[in-house]
């Protein structure tokens, strides 16, 4: 275990509200220089970002549309890696819970309304916890690497999904989009296309509201925390922190297959090959962006679901390339986890560093031997 | 049977390259997940150095440069900076896929494949016969063949190899044998750098000489799979890596042959399910030995 | 073009090394060292002769450690420098330390467990600037010629992580011989050694001083100390209390007052005797343990502990000890053999089932084990899975049992959303025992309960196993102290090899204890 996590040492950050703020802002300002440097006029991109985002009715359900599966999966991500599990599979698990939850919808399109959706959310949710317990599983019972594992399980999830779209669920109406499924009634949708509605935002805070329950009023939630800080200490404690892993990578998968789910009956109301392809990845930065917080997650969503409406919006106004987002939100990931101010900033705070870096190997080594 | 082989080495190629520096990477003590942000980055530099002065030689040197300078901000972040080796290589990956995408438009006006000019030389291409099929196959692939032995001569039979080595199973033991491990750890980030700057070039300049959005595909993920799957040992490494050209040639092969029984994005899980059972049968034979599992993550998260 | 040259074999290993050394003093002027606010070592000054083996001492924490790192170049001191001779190092480079001759043998050791013995010579090979190709058959002949010079009888095949901690040693040791050092350090090096070893070890020490090497030793033992060194100098909390001083000048109680200070050490606990007819509350029977890293599986062990009984373990660390402690508390698998809480079999249950009852456990390593060290101490003090456990909790109820427990003990805190981590490591000590030593306890396993602590913070620790037997519960304490083990234990067993070679009742006699501990007595 030695090398997994030191020892003592686990999901450390400095959970300070300044550290998110100041790396998003810049790599904000990082990603506006580059767009001004490449000819985009700055001013029209700042408006056009704000009009697009929060200037108008419209504008902020185009935030809360992205918004909603950001924080879904966001939440569920944020588990997972707390308890120290580093799951990737998110966009895997959305693809199978979006699946699964129309797979029923079109088998009982004539069912009612009221069944049929509890049911193809139900199985949803459980197809994404199933796929994202093959990595669990296999990481907790045999100790096989789970960010191999997930990341090839998004791969399976996008070929399958591919097949669905060109095979057995496909839109045989030849409307002229290649891989896409067939519609669900509309009876059975949740939200119209602009994939706000009340629904959704119900079904997101009673999640929130969950998520803060078992964080601060759970047994789970003391024990997630506990193994993913320590998890050899909590095997002497009685804590199966494999039984934890399976619990938080089935949790990270449900609330994946959900986000896919709702995505189908809400705003998408069919499939398409490779949907969303970067949203598992946004999560990700979502979820550490909030350091794991729940209510941090709204804001953090929020935020990045902003983003995310502003740079659909922006190509409208000024031609400004869609990637710019992916780019932007690389940035955040390469900062977000930076935990040591540069030595030009605190040249005198280096050699503790290094002291105590020194003190904690030989702690490291300690545990070795045992 | 020589096309498929060929088809085999050329759909290896760009993972082997990859693979090779994440095996660097892996062996210092650094979890390289950024190789796909390194091999998109490469490819595009190539092919727009290739587009503007049409010499094939700067294209790589171009491709090189920036990889460089890409992998230089990877080693600061996780080492000046104690960032989260994962999640800034996920970040580097993302970054370098926007970033691309972005240029393609910036640069070419829109974001469609851009074509190369040039195309990687072809050494052998004046053989005939049964050995034609060599012809096809660039001056990277047989460059990956003797990287694959300079690699395993340079970790099995030097002693930088050794220091390298010890960086990452036991950064202490490194340190007390004065070795400057984060020194170690630079020069396998840029020597990684480079290795995905030619499996860059050779995705973009070799057979299909264009770039697109999106062209690596995951390859940077799969060469990370190679990494783990080859017990992070140069042969081991560019066995797995072989072994992924020939699942991916077989797929394209099968979609050829038998499109009707099979769909082809069955065939094409093939490789995916096949690296999740063997890490895990690895996994599993480890842990009946008793050994700890290989799970090579120094995480600070 | 090769005229130069005057060997015949162009790539003969080396001399093991030179026949007459070529010593160096080493001198630390005003070394201070900081971590994170906490002043490791203050303003140390010292000169340390060549030709002699010098014995630095003190209690856990009063930074032996600390100080041998900083002469080794391994951790860069806040002020003050290192000299060699006439070298002054430059603070915090190893490769340069080691250049000038100083070379430190960890008392963990510092060899990557994945490398073999022979490529562990060639990763602590000093030529460097070169790329250091190498031939196998040429790393071979090297490591045999360097081993066998050191005296040591090893493979230079052999894979570092399967090798006995003895064996360790000794390629550490010539590992650190093989740069032909002026200076050789060895932190707390008779630590992991049986009674025989530690005195050819010190024959060899002794030899090299001899031959003019400066050596510098950590020692915590007295008697080690008058059976090896020149000179002894004491560490306590980071400062020199005792300057390098002949060692005819110090008589055992004075170099004892310097390592203690004002401390008073208290008299020996006594334990009044159990009733014999108190019931068995642990049994162990035929138990066959899967072992850890650098550890014998314990075979075919068996013991009973009765209610209010106090039971040691004594033994060379890495004789199954660990392996038995973990079989007991459910970590680690059981091969074959049975072990009974209270009259019931739980060898095939789980840690959580065995906590239900009534087992408490204060484990090796108190920071990886005992606690985590980045959670908060009401989280901490609430790990312990239990059968009453229910599915939600009240932290702020949580935080108050804390907190009262942490008073009870008198732990020194500012609150309970404080991380352990923030503790000194007695203060995290009493935290674990304010966890385990609870009401419901019936079976208390402790290991090494009182390494590293203060006097009057291992005082507490023992007289709460004691308390814990005169209340009912059965103890298994596991020391490698043997002083402590005899003023708490009602019995002694002594384990080898993973199996219980013998059993002593009071009261006890430490030449028989220590020859049974390397297999040369009966019990």
């Amino acid at each position: 275990m030695r090398r997994l996590f030191k020892s003592g040492q686990g999901l450390g950050f400095g959970i300070d509200a300044v550290r998110p703020v100041a790396v998003v802002a810049l790599s904000l300002l990082l990603a506006i220089g580059v767009f001004g440097l490449s000819g985009y006029p700055v001013a029209g991109i700042v408006n056009g970002a704000i009009e697009g985002s929060v200037g108008s009715a419209a504008a902020w359900t185009q935030t809360l549309r992205w918004a909603i599966p950001l924080l879904i999966i966001a939440l569920g991500v944020g588990i997972t890696f707390q308890a120290g599990y580093f799951n990737v599979g998110a966009q895997g698990q959305m693809y199978a819970g979006a699946i699964g939850a129309l797979a029923v919808g079109l088998a009982l399109r004539d069912g009612p309304g009221a069944i049929v959706v509890p049911l193809a959310l139900a199985t949803g949710i459980a197809l994404g916890a199933l796929w994202s317990l093959v990595p669990g599983f296999l990481r907790t019972r045999l100790g096989a690497d789970e960010v191999v594992t997930s990341l090839m399980m998004n791969f399976i999830a996008v070929l399958l999904l591919e097949w669905i779209c060109v095979g057995p669920l496909k839109n045989r109406d030849g409307s002229g989009q290649a891989a896409a499924t067939d519609m669900l009634p509309a009876a059975f949708r949740i939200s119209d296309g602009s994939g706000v509605s009340p629904t959704l935002l119900g079904i997101c805070a009673a999640l929130v509201a969950a998520v803060v329950v078992l964080h601060s009023r759970t047994r789970a939630g003391l024990e997630i925390r506990l193994v993913g800080r320590n998890p050899v200490m909590a095997e002497w404690m009685g804590i199966r922190s494999s039984g934890i892993g399976l619990l938080v990578f089935g949790l990270g998968g449900a609330t994946a297959g959900l986000a896919g789910a709702v995505e189908v009956f809400g705003p998408l109301g069919s499939l398409r090959a490779g949907f969303s392809p970067q949203m598992g990845f946004m999560a990700v930065i979502v979820a550490l962006v909030a350091a794991f917080g729940p209510v941090r997650t709204v804001v953090a969503a929020l935020f990045f679901g902003a983003l995310r409406a502003a740079t659909l919006y922006l190509p409208v106004v000024n031609d400004l390339p869609l990637a710019g987002l992916d780019m932007l939100n690389g940035m955040v990931a390469l900062w977000i986890t930076v935990s040591a101010v540069p030595a030009i900033l605190a040249r005198r705070a280096t050699r503790r560093t290094l002291a105590a870096e020194a003190a904690r190997a030989d702690r490291e080594v300690v545990g070795n031997h045992g | 049977m020589g096309d498929f082989l060929a088809t085999c080495l050329q759909a290896a190629t760009p993972i082997w390259l990859a693979a090779l520096a994440g095996m660097y990477a892996q062996r210092a003590g650094v979890v390289h997940l950024g190789l796909e942000g390194l091999i998109v980055s490469g490819a595009f530099t190539a092919t727009a150095t290739a587009l503007a002065t049409g010499s094939i030689v700067l294209a790589l040197a171009a491709a090189v440069a920036v990889n460089l300078a890409l992998s230089l901000l990877f080693w600061l972040l996780i080492t000046r900076l104690k960032a989260n080796v994962m999640i800034v290589g996920l970040g580097l990956s993302l970054t370098a896929a926007g970033a691309t995408g972005y240029s393609l438009v910036v640069v070419f006006g829109s974001g469609a494949a851009v074509q190369s000019p040039i195309g990687l030389p072809r050494p052998f291409d004046w053989l005939t016969g049964p050995l034609a099929p060599l012809g096809d196959l660039s001056v990277l692939t047989f460059a990956a063949v003797a990287l694959s032995w300079f690699a395993w001569w340079s970790i099995r039979r030097t002693r930088a190899g050794l220091r390298l080595s010890a960086c990452g199973s036991d950064p202490f033991a490194a340190r007390s044998a004065g070795v400057p491990v984060d020194r170690y750890r630079l020069a396998a980030l840029l020597g990684g750098g480079f290795l995905c700057a030619l499996a860059g070039a050779e995705l973009s300049l070799a057979q299909v000489q264009s770039f697109s959005e999106g062209i690596s595909q995951g390859r940077g993920y799969l060469a990370f799979a190679a990494v783990l799957l080859g017990g992070v040992a140069p042969v081991g490494v560019s066995l797995a890596s072989l072994f992924f050209g020939f699942a991916a040639a077989f797929g394209i092969q099968s979609q050829v042959d038998f499109n009707d029984v099979l769909p082809p994005q069955f065939v094409l899980m093939a490789p995916y399910i096949v690296t999740i059972v063997a890490i895990s049968v690895t996994a599993l034979v480890n842990r009946r030995r008793g050994r700890q599992p290989m799970v090579i993550m120094e995480r600070t998260l | 073009m090769c005229s130069a040259r005057t060997h015949d074999h162009p790539h003969q290993p080396p001399p093991a090394w030179p026949s007459s050394r070529d010593g160096a003093a080493l001198t630390c002027s005003g070394v201070s060292v900081d971590f994170g606010g906490f002043p490791a070592l203050s303003d140390v000054t010292a000169t340390f002769p060549a030709g002699n083996v010098h014995a630095v001492v003190g209690q856990n924490g009063a930074g032996k450690t600390t100080l041998a790192r900083v002469m080794a170049g391994l951790i860069t001191p806040a002020d003050g420098a290192v000299q060699v001779g006439a070298d002054r190092l430059p603070g915090g480079s190893v490769s340069e330390a080691r250049r000038r001759g100083v070379e430190l043998v960890h008392q963990h050791f510092a060899l990557p467990s994945d490398f073999t013995v022979a490529q562990c010579f060639e990763l602590f090979n000093g030529d460097s600037g070169h790329v250091g190709a190498f031939s196998r058959k040429e790393l071979r002949r090297r490591a045999l010629a360097l081993l066998a010079g050191a005296g040591a009888d090893v493979d230079p095949d052999a894979v570092i992580g399967r090798l006995p901690i003895e064996t360790l040693q000794s390629v550490e040791i010539a590992r650190a011989l093989a740069s032909g050092p002026r200076v050789l350090i060895l932190d707390e090096p008779t630590a992991v050694l049986p009674p025989p070893a530690i005195h050819a070890l010190f024959g060899r020490l002794r030899a090299l001083a001899i031959e003019g090497l400066c050596v510098i030793v950590v020692l915590h033992k007295m008697r080690e100390v008058f059976g090896v060194a020149d000179t002894a100098s004491a560490l306590r909390a980071g400062r020199l209390v005792l300057e390098p001083t002949p060692i005819g000048e110090l008589d055992p109680a004075t170099l004892s007052r310097a390592i203690i200070g004002g401390a008073t050490v208290h008299a020996a606990t006594s334990t009044r005797e159990p009733a014999g007819s108190n019931p068995v509350e642990l049994e162990v029977i035929g138990l066959a343990a899967r072992s850890s890293a650098h550890d014998a599986s314990a075979a075919d062990v068996s013991l009973r502990i009765r209610q209010g009984e106090i039971v040691g373990i004594a033994g060379v660390e890495g004789n199954g000890q660990r392996s038995l402690v973990e079989a007991i508390v459910g970590v680690a698998g059981v091969r074959s053999g049975s072990i009974t809480l209270g009259g019931t079999d739980v060898s095939a249950a789980s840690v959580r089932e065995r906590r239900g009852r009534g087992l408490r456990v204060i484990p090796f390593e108190r920071n990886a084990e005992g606690v985590s060290l980045s959670s908060a101490l009401w989280e901490n003090h609430a790990a312990m899975r239990s059968s009453r456990d229910r599915l939600l909790i009240s932290p702020k109820a949580l935080k108050r049992q804390c907190q009262d427990a942490l008073r009870r003990w008198k732990v020194s805190y500012r609150s309970e959303d404080q991380p352990a981590g923030s503790l000194s490591g007695g203060n995290v000590q009493k935290t674990i025992l304010a966890r385990e030593v609870t009401g419901d306890l019936r079976v208390l396993v402790a290991a090494h309960p009182t390494r590293g602590l203060d006097i009057a913070a291992a005082e507490d620790v023992r007289g709460a196993l004691v308390r814990a037997a005169e209340e009912g519960a059965a103890v298994l304490v596991v020391s490698a102290d043997l002083e402590e083990m005899f003023d708490v234990c009602h019995r002694v067993l002594v384990m080898l090899g993973g199996r219980v070679v013998a059993t002593f009742e009071r009261p006890f006699d430490t030449e028989q204890v220590g020859a049974a501990m390397v297999g040369g007595g009966s019990g």
